[in-house]
């Protein structure tokens, strides 16, 4: 009788083609380039102290540990930097500093989706920031289009790399998040293109994005609606229970505005709640009839109206939407001022406040009046922290100065302490 | 940057060295060359990820078969959980254009189809130890079960493959 060896030793061995070999050897080489070692940094979150102090640590990490020096003495300014519009001196350490290292560490493809999502939207918040200030020039306008349209491509990729890793439903849910997204972001515009053109402008080239955002999304939705998976009715209560409570949260944020915000804004907002409410309707039917896939895209649309909807009424009570042509208006306080700043833009997913145009945050007023060395070291706390444990939200935790008479303060403060 | 480069470079220098025992392991796991491929793309990818982020890997051979094993596990998963009717329609029985091209002798096909019989755990455990002619100890490092263990699991492979092959 053959033994098992014998039988395998007749197999021959799989080989690659050269071109083959050498395709993947790129792949895998702009990989490299498109991930740095950032070892000095995870070390650290290891174990901060031990290693950091560590004579040995530091020989061997010699240039890595200056940086990282560096970037901890400079935290005072990427935190200045944080609400930095196009235009200001610290925009460019805003878009290369400090939305930079969070991005080293989304690893999944969805986490990376998901912060080039938020990098979008942060460019939304800034175009509608200058659009109500009356500030969107036409060259902040190129330049945020361009970011913009960056990480809408960023986005896409990664949606088409869920695709094609069979994540269909991931791929869903980051495209109807992108989608809301802009979407809503386009409602808001075209309400403040009577303050600014630009804002016109940049609602159209919104849509178009959308176009075909939307067509993609479609095709997916139906891929998902026609496959069902073990999981699948899991994941749709799931996220029938997200969609409860976006839609709840934009109930409420619905009836906290009604007496703040213009006929319109309201009537925009309903009929995004409308259509959230017939979703949810729809997905409970789904979900009855045993479709789950089905009743996930539903729910998923409860979450992309309701998203919209809630964008739509923070705008309207942070811009005082719509515009009536009185440019002192955006730099008035809101009547009501029950709406935070932080409030007001925690829909941004990256934790990002943008410059607000309505009122300065309290937290801020006290770390405005205490001593430079003082404000230094919060700042240096906070991103020494999102150094530490890859943390972003870390940084959107921390007194925000919003005024730009305070970011020129922080600044005079860095360069006072000689960075 | 420098540091980086040296990485980069003794990094690029291993998968020119280790490259093809990675996909030959691939494929007899798999039995699909495309998957096979991107398998191995996506090991030397993920061990990159893994390695700039700070992470001691220790022996980077070792490693990287096990990068590989997780991600056939994962491949199995998806492809169990997208197509199981699929899968039980096309049985075992018919042999992918791959494996016709590749294995001519009807010994080697009657050979995979067995190995394709095989549960995974089994299936692994041959193919390190036939395919990439690893020696229980090294098959132990990777799969982190001890040198013993291995040894059993192999035999139990054998009997299973043997019973397949009709040579019980």
């Amino acid at each position: 009788m053959k033994k098992i060896e014998d039988i395998f030793n007749t197999l021959p061995k799989a080989v690659m083609t050269a071109e083959e070999r050498t395709r993947i050897r790129e792949a895998v080489s702009t990989f490299i380039a498109e991930h740095p070692v950032v070892s000095p940094l995870v070390a650290a979150r290891i174990s901060p102290f031990t290693k950091l102090l560590s004579l040995d640590f530091v020989q061997a990490h010699a240039f890595q540990a200056l940086a990282l020096i560096l970037l901890v003495a400079c935290g005072g300014i990427t935190v200045a930097a944080q609400n930095a519009l196009p235009g200001d001196p610290l925009y460019a350490v805003k878009l290369n500093v400090n939305e930079e290292l969070p991005g080293l560490f989304a690893f999944s493809t969805q986490a990376k989706a998901d912060y080039e999502a938020g990098l979008a939207e942060r460019r939304l918040n800034e175009v509608t920031s200058l659009s109500a200030e009356g500030k969107l020039t036409p060259e902040a306008r190129t330049q945020i289009e361009a970011n913009l349209q960056a990480h809408v491509d960023n986005v896409e990729k990664s949606v088409n790399k869920l695709q094609s890793e069979n994540d269909a439903r991931g791929a869903v849910e980051v495209s109807s998040d992108l989608a809301s997204t802009l979407h809503a972001h386009e409602q808001v515009l075209l309400d403040l293109s009577s303050r600014s053109d630009e804002a016109g402008e940049v609602a159209s080239t919104l849509r178009q994005q959308l176009g075909s955002i939307s067509d993609h999304l479609t095709d997916l939705e139906e891929q998902v609606a026609g496959e069902e998976t073990g999981d699948s009715e899991a994941r749709a209560r799931t996220k029938s229970e997200q969609a409860e409570d976006e839609l709840s949260a934009a109930k409420s944020a619905r009836a906290d505005a009604t007496t703040s915000v213009s006929e319109d804004v309201l009537d925009d907002a309903d009929a995004q709640i409308d259509h959230a409410l017939s979703e949810l309707a729809d997905g409970y039917t789904s979900l009855q009839n045993g479709s789950f896939n089905k009743a996930f895209v539903d729910f998923q649309s409860v979450i992309r109206y309701s998203k919209e909807a809630e964008v739509i009424i923070k705008a309207g009570v942070k811009y005082d939407l719509p515009a009536d042509n009185d440019g002192d208006n955006a730099s008035t306080t809101p009547e009501e001022g029950s709406t935070t700043p932080s409030e007001a833009t925690s829909t941004d997913s990256l934790g990002a406040t943008t410059t607000n145009a309505t009122g300065t945050p309290t937290t801020t007023d006290e770390s405005a009046s205490t001593s430079t060395g003082e404000a230094g070291t919060s700042a240096t706390t906070s991103t020494s922290t999102l150094l530490l444990e890859g943390s972003f939200s870390a940084t959107s935790a921390s007194p925000m100065p919003t005024q730009p008479g305070m970011l020129n303060k922080l600044l005079k403060a860095a360069q006072d302490v000689g960075l | 940057m420098k540091q980086h480069d040296t990485e980069r470079e003794r990094f690029l220098q291993a998968y020119d060295e280790l490259s093809d025992s990675l996909f030959n392991h691939c494929f007899y796991r798999v039995s699909d060359r495309e998957v096979a491929l991107d398998i191995t793309q996506e090991t030397f990818t993920k061990t990159w990820e893994y390695m700039a982020g700070g992470k001691d890997i220790g022996n980077l051979r070792p490693f990287l078969f096990r990068v590989a094993g997780n991600l056939i596990i994962d491949y199995y998963r998806k492809k169990k959980s997208d197509s199981l009717d699929a899968l039980q329609e096309e049985g075992f029985d018919v042999p992918s254009e791959d494996v016709e091209r590749i294995i001519s002798s009807t010994e080697g096909k009657n050979a995979l189809k067995a190995l394709e019989g095989l549960d995974e755990k089994y299936r692994q455990v041959i193919v390190m130890r036939y395919i990439d002619e690893l020696s229980p100890r090294e098959i132990g490092e990777i799969i982190g079960e001890t040198e013993n263990a291995v040894s059993v699991r192999l035999n139990r492979s054998i009997k299973k493959l043997k019973e397949l092959l009709n040579l019980a």
